[in-house]
């Protein structure tokens, strides 16, 4: 299975997590721009990233419901 | 944490690693900037062609009373009371569906709307008295400052800034700009911007990169992140760029510090410095444009003076196209750019991103596109009147009701800049990084004078 950050606990990428994360983000730029495109913070790693596949310090985020059933 | 939901598709299944695809048209502001801009500036044409003025009625203000007595401001209101209340809902439910929609919460973004929406009444009511221009209280500056000192001193939640949405705000803004703005002025004048923006941010972003790696020692990937936030789109760059080098969290943070700092000051002292130096509108707004580093910012310094100077739409003009056009554009090459960089150059990393063509797409500004899509449809659909009949027919029912509609986007940035703005919030930066990126500063904005104000004020002022 290709897991990739997409898939990882370590992984901010909520757009509200991310302005909260980084204070004063949100005063002249926006986590909801185009320009942000995928960037998304590791926070396992403490880097800003667009999201690659699983590196060594993955860790799985829950599935779906759907799939628990 | 990130979302469980888009981790894994319906069958449980990684979803694959790439850009978010047609989920962009609903998850970013800058295409509910697009949808609505060009939604408003269609509304407008039909209801010109049907002879309506309903959209002059909703665009109603109270900037342009020109008040001299409470009771004629209070006449104001009272007269239009019956639209200012469809104005607000319009406004409420415009952006409250889209901000659902993008994953703000509804019960935070409405309370916070309002507030919004009256502090811009008692904004614009302020501008609109008969006597605020002689003491420089343009809406734009004074809704800055009421903005500073209301989120510095009163402590307003944290919640409250799922209502002031700085960019969303600005990118509406520009899309209608776009409308008033003749595709004609954007190919003329748009190639000179160009060149003398790309020059401009070059020698900023060298200048910043090496002054904080040579002279101060500083680490690279801070040094690329402020070298861009101070050169290219302020915060916006950071962040992109950030993912290019695998920046820090501390790196970003301190370039909102750094960006943010800068872009007040430039704010309020960029339209007084034009002021002093005589400068016309459009050198004004070209230097502003080379010279702030976020086009929220920007936008209220240029029309801060613009207003000043009574040609308003001319600073914008040149603002934007020095801007928006001549830097926002490129952001994704940059991207590129410095990815090659961080991994070919410097070191091969198992994190960080390869360079990657796409993210010229992935990373363009695409209310951009929005602007330029208004801006041909625009002139388009005005080209078949004479200059007379667009002077007196069209402009005021056309036109003037997009650019009130405008005003209105904008004054809500401008106070958003200020809500949003807890300077206890700031990371605190160190000597060695504010001078760093002082000295690009102290580059740009004399480098940017002179291309503006000497070496090209000819086309400038004959904007």
């Amino acid at each position: 299975m290709n897991t990739s950050c997409r898939q990882c606990e370590h992984f901010v990428t909520d757009p509200k997590e991310l302005e909260t994360f980084i204070p004063g983000l949100n005063i002249v730029s926006s986590a909801y721009g185009s320009v942000r495109a995928d960037t998304a913070y590791c926070k396992s790693k403490d880097i800003f990233l667009t999201p690659i596949l699983a590196c060594h310090a993955f860790k799985s985020l829950p599935l779906p419901a759907i799939r628990q059933n | 944490m990130g979302n469980t939901q888009d981790a894994w598709n319906e069958s449980g299944e990684p979803r694959k690693v790439g850009s978010m695809g047609w989920k962009e048209l609903y998850l970013k502001e800058d295409w509910w900037a697009i949808w609505f801009g060009i939604g408003l500036m269609v509304l407008a044409v039909v209801l010109f062609n049907s002879g309506s003025n309903f959209l002059s009625a909703l665009a109603v203000n109270p900037g342009g009373v020109k008040w001299s007595s409470l009771d004629q401001l209070a006449g104001h209101f009272a007269k239009n009371a019956g639209m200012y209340a469809l104005q607000f809902v319009f406004w409420m439910a415009l952006f409250g569906v889209s901000c659902s929609i993008m994953g703000i919460k509804l019960k935070e973004f409405i309370p916070s709307f309002i507030f919004l929406y009256v502090l811009s009444m008692a904004t614009f009511s302020v501008a609109g008295w008969v006597n605020a221009a002689k003491f420089n209280l343009e809406a734009p500056l004074v809704a800055l400052v009421a903005g500073l000192v209301i989120s510095n001193t009163i402590r307003l939640p944290k919640w409250m800034d799922s209502g002031f949405r700085v960019e969303y705000f600005i990118k509406l803004g520009i899309v209608l700009l776009g409308a008033t703005f003749p595709i004609t002025l954007v190919l003329t004048a748009g190639p000179t911007a160009i060149m003398q923006a790309t020059f401009i941010s070059l020698v900023t972003c060298l200048v910043i990169y090496f002054s904080a790696t040579r002279l101060f020692g500083l680490d690279r990937r801070l040094s690329a992140v402020i070298g861009v936030g101070g050169a290219v789109c302020g915060v916006s760059a950071s962040m992109a760029i950030a993912a290019s080098v695998g920046a820090k969290k501390d790196d970003l943070y301190t370039s909102v510090t750094l960006v943010v700092g800068w872009a007040l000051v430039m704010i309020l002292v960029l339209p007084f410095a034009s002021q002093a130096l005589g400068l016309s509108a459009g050198v004004a707004g070209a230097w502003i444009g080379t010279s702030e580093f976020a086009d929220a910012a920007g936008f209220a310094a240029a029309s801060a003076y613009g207003k000043m100077a009574g040609h308003e739409d001319t600073a914008i003009k040149a603002f934007t196209l020095m801007k928006v056009i001549g830097r926002d554009l490129w952001i994704g090459i940059w991207s590129i750019v410095w990815a090659f960089i961080a991994t070919m150059v410097w070191e091969k990393k198992e994190t960080g991103t390869a360079p990657n063509a796409r993210e010229i797409w992935w990373r363009f500004p695409k209310f951009v596109i929005g602007f330029f899509v208004a801006s041909m449809l625009m002139t388009w659909f005005t080209s078949g009147y004479t200059t007379d009949e667009f002077n007196k027919v069209v402009k005021p029912a056309l036109i003037m009701p997009l650019v009130s509609l405008r005003t209105w986007a904008f004054l809500f940035c401008f106070l958003s800049i200020g809500l949003t703005t807890r300077f206890r919030e700031l990371k605190a930066v160190g000597w060695k990084t504010f001078a760093a990126f002082t000295i690009g500063v102290a580059v740009n904005v004399v480098l940017g004078y002179y291309l503006s104000a000497v070496v090209f004020a000819e086309h400038w002022s004959s904007l």
